[in-house]
């Protein structure tokens, strides 16, 4: 295994690793821009799903209805063992929304109050002074500005690392990189260091591609890839998994700044409203985000999809139904697999998997 | 200590509903369009361009109450809506998919306005009934936040109101003018200022009205605020219970204890409860769910400005801080004995963050508090039993007998 794939299987070691060098910044969403945390010199990573049998810190703080996710990250944040600079969180579900209260009394925490209706001008403006309300905050938390001369280095690194993650779903889809591998960069990215990451990620990936030839082609759509294991386990069951559309993968990757504007902080803050593709959380106008999926899912050669969603997501939950229906009159049959607290699917799931793919080959 | 006997103006408000039914049906046949709309939202601009509002929220509380929530949520859960997602979301979308309602007929949107300052389910339950409908979706972004809402989140939430204003008015064929919202915006002002009136009397020992009568009375201030009748009726209300506060008439009869409420009533188990906390003497004297109407502060001087702080501003688009420093308030000016936490496993927005908030709210009260597990309307999540075995201890912490 190379540092990639290390990093995106032990994530809490790798995070272990950044905080003995300094403090962390930790992200608890895609929408927080880990530039800014890097600007603060703080060791900045955007937390995966965190592998947790149990979570008793937040288990205190939040009731069993809130998804894994948040509850692996706040448990994650709350452990003494690792120095927290900062927490950032975006506005969003219910769920992520919430903790900026939650988490108050315990942990540093500064919020970006984005938009969840992300068209117009006005959203626009919205996110522009909301990042530098959260900037102000943090920089009172910290006891220090961000350094500005770090921040545009910093946007540029972090721009390379999301273009990096998008270029390896880009080559899965073309058959150039098992699937596998692209979840590996994605998740990597998310927690190392974005130098360390470009280095490691420059590298030739280690091992053949495997083809997708004599396998279904299949769109993967959720929040938060659980782990590599999720990703093997579905590959298992005879898919391969040509299409992304997960906040892990293609949707935190897309954010794009633009790198010519005068004002970087509006740069940033506007590459958060229209310049990233959006998951079901923010509200776009008509049914833009699911006709988009189906038509880059046709475009894709997909034969079905799996639909991997954490228990209690609401958004993902409420978009499931149209989100199927539409497949479904596309000719893309799909299952709903929803995860809890395990890593990796279950026998059961990896039998209806197994079910979908073998009812299409 | 006190004698009790009903509330005589609560007789009069079946009427009042079923007026308002009637005249939205009325007013529906005759082409005034009707919208769909959220509790938080900006009902006044719907008013001013002559739309009639309809409050999905309410209506499914109502087929809770009247027992018919169970197969309505079903019908959302056969139709791949998972079960976690929000009761009244689950009702709502078996009502009008199946036409069976307890008010005589699904009454059809020609829009849908949603706010999402009381949680991130009502965009997605809204958008579903809008595609269901075909028929336009208006949304209200209101930034959530700890602290009191900036000029920028203000400055957002104003240019919503206004494309919101406009939309509205051009569906209603009309074209929107700015001083035609001013009269409804006074008289929800007036509404609200009455409603906490009435809250407040509650204050008084016996409380003459509990939140148990709240949750039934809060119907008008939610679908009907600014109207005259609902102002008329929370004012026969108000005067109402001030003679009942001076003549110490008790709505618990040998209250010996006070109890604050957060989060929604448990309506499958409303009477129940009902019955329980009068037996034990226990007076629910304030509660956030209710109170959060009263919360809300309307200009009528800069109707749109006014409107888009009031709409930023209410208690659900707020975390942990805020909803402490609320119970505070009401543990303080109610003198309760202690406080009971809905964790509501229907509503996250409101029901997390409660397990902080009982810590803090101990510590800056010294009264003691318990959490009890349900659900607002399903009643497959709600166990009387389980419940009162929470509260059994709790009353008898607060020196009461159940
Ligand atoms: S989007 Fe879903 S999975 Fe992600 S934090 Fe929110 S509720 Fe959890
Ligand atoms: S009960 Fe809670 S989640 Fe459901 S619509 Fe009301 S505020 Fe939203």
């Amino acid at each position: 295994m190379d540092s990639l794939a290390i990093a995106a299987r032990d994530p809490v070691a790798a995070l272990a690793e950044r905080g003995r060098r300094g403090p962390l910044g930790i992200a608890f969403s895609s929408s927080v821009p880990l530039e800014v945390l890097d600007a603060f010199g703080l060791e900045a990573a955007w937390l995966p799903v965190l592998p947790a049998d149990s979570t008793p810190r937040a288990d205190g703080l939040m009731q069993s209805f809130t998804c894994t996710y948040t509850r692996a990250a706040a448990d994650f944040a709350l452990a003494a063992s690792l120095p927290v600079g900062l927490v950032a969180h975006a506005s969003g579900c219910d769920a992520q929304t919430a903790l900026q209260g939650i988490l108050l009394g315990s942990l540093p925490m500064a919020s970006l109050k984005l938009p969840i209706a992300v068209a117009g001008p006005s959203a626009t403006r919205q996110a522009r002074g909301a990042l530098r309300e959260m900037i102000a905050a943090a920089a009172a938390l910290l006891g220090r500005d961000p350094d500005t001369a770090v921040l545009s280095e910093a946007c540029a690194l972090r721009g390379k690392v999301r273009a990096r993650v998008t270029e390896a779903f880009g080559e899965v889809a073309a058959g150039r990189m098992p699937a596998v591998r692209a979840y590996e960069t994605a998740l990597a990215a998310q927690v190392l260091a974005p130098a360390a990451f470009l280095d490691a990620a420059a590298a030739p990936a280690p091992g053949p591609a495997t083809s997708p030839e004599g396998r279904v082609r299949v769109l993967l759509s959720g929040a938060h890839v659980p782990s590599v294991r999720a990703i093997e386990g579905i590959e298992s069951a005879g898919a391969a998994v040509v299409l992304d559309d997960t906040e892990t993968g293609t949707r935190g990757a897309s954010r794009r700044v633009r790198a010519d504007a005068p004002d970087i902080l509006d740069a940033i803050a506007d590459s958060l409203v229209d310049g990233m593709v959006h998951g079901p959380v923010r509200v776009l106008p008509g049914r833009g985000r699911i006709d988009r999926l189906i038509e880059n899912a046709s475009d894709a050669g997909v034969g079905a999809a799996v639909l991997l969603h954490h228990r209690c997501c609401d958004p993902h939950a409420f978009e499931a139904p149209a989100l199927t229906d539409a497949l479904r009159e596309a000719e893309i049959p799909s299952v709903l697999i929803e995860i809890d607290r395990d890593s990796s699917l279950s026998a059961r799931d990896l039998a209806r998997v197994q079910a979908l793919v073998e009812s299409i080959a | 200590m006190g004698s009790s006997r009903p509330i005589e103006t609560t007789k009069r408000l079946p009427r009042l509903i079923r007026n308002q039914v009637i005249w939205s049906r009325i007013a529906k046949r005759i082409g005034r369009p009707v919208a769909w709309c959220t509790s938080g939202g900006p009902v006044e601009l719907l008013l001013a361009s002559g739309i009639v509002p309809f409050y999905p929220e309410n209506h499914a509380a109502i087929c809770s109450a009247r027992g018919i929530a169970q197969g309505l949520a079903e019908k959302a859960e056969e139709d791949r809506f998972s079960h976690d997602l929000c009761s009244y979301f689950r009702i709502d979308y078996g009502s009008f998919t199946t036409g069976r309602t307890p008010l005589g007929g699904v009454l059809a949107p020609d829009l849908v306005l949603v706010s999402n300052n009381i949680c991130g389910t009502v965009q997605n339950w809204f958008r579903v009934a809008a595609d269901h409908f075909d028929v336009p979706f208006l949304f209200l972004d209101t930034p959530f936040s700890e602290e009191p809402c900036t000029e920028n989140d203000v400055a957002y939430a104003r240019d919503q109101l206004v494309h919101i204003a406009r939309e509205s008015a051009r569906i209603a064929g009309r074209t929107f003018d700015e001083k035609r919202l001013v009269p409804w915006v006074e008289r929800a002002r007036d509404t609200v200022e009455t409603w906490k009136e009435v809250m407040k009397t509650a204050s008084a020992k016996p409380a003459p009205f509990t939140s148990f009568d709240a949750f039934v009375h809060m119907a008008p201030i939610v679908s009907m605020r600014g109207t005259r009748r609902a102002l008329a009726y929370y004012r026969r209300l108000l005067a109402e219970l001030r003679g009942r506060a001076k003549a110490g008439i008790a709505a618990v009869p040998n209250e010996r204890a006070r109890a604050v409420w957060d989060n929604i009533a448990i309506w499958p188990a409303h009477r129940e409860l009902k019955k329980t906390f009068r037996d034990a003497g226990v007076a629910l004297v304030a509660d956030t769910y209710t109170g959060a109407w009263g919360g809300v502060r309307l200009d009528p001087t800069d109707p749109l400005t006014g409107l888009a702080r009031a709409y930023c501003d209410v208690l659900l688009n707020h975390g942990v801080k805020r909803r402490t420093q609320e119970l505070t308030g009401l543990v303080r000016e109610y003198s309760a004995d202690g406080f009971i936490l809905h964790s509501n496993r229907s509503c996250k927005r409101y029901s997390l963050g409660q397990y902080a908030v009982r810590n803090t709210l101990s510590e800056a009260t010294g009264v003691p508090g318990v959490i009890v597990e349900a659900d607002m309307a399903d009643p497959r999540s709600v166990s009387i039993d389980s419940i009162r075995q929470r509260l059994t201890p709790f009353f008898e912490m607060i020196g009461a007998h159940s």
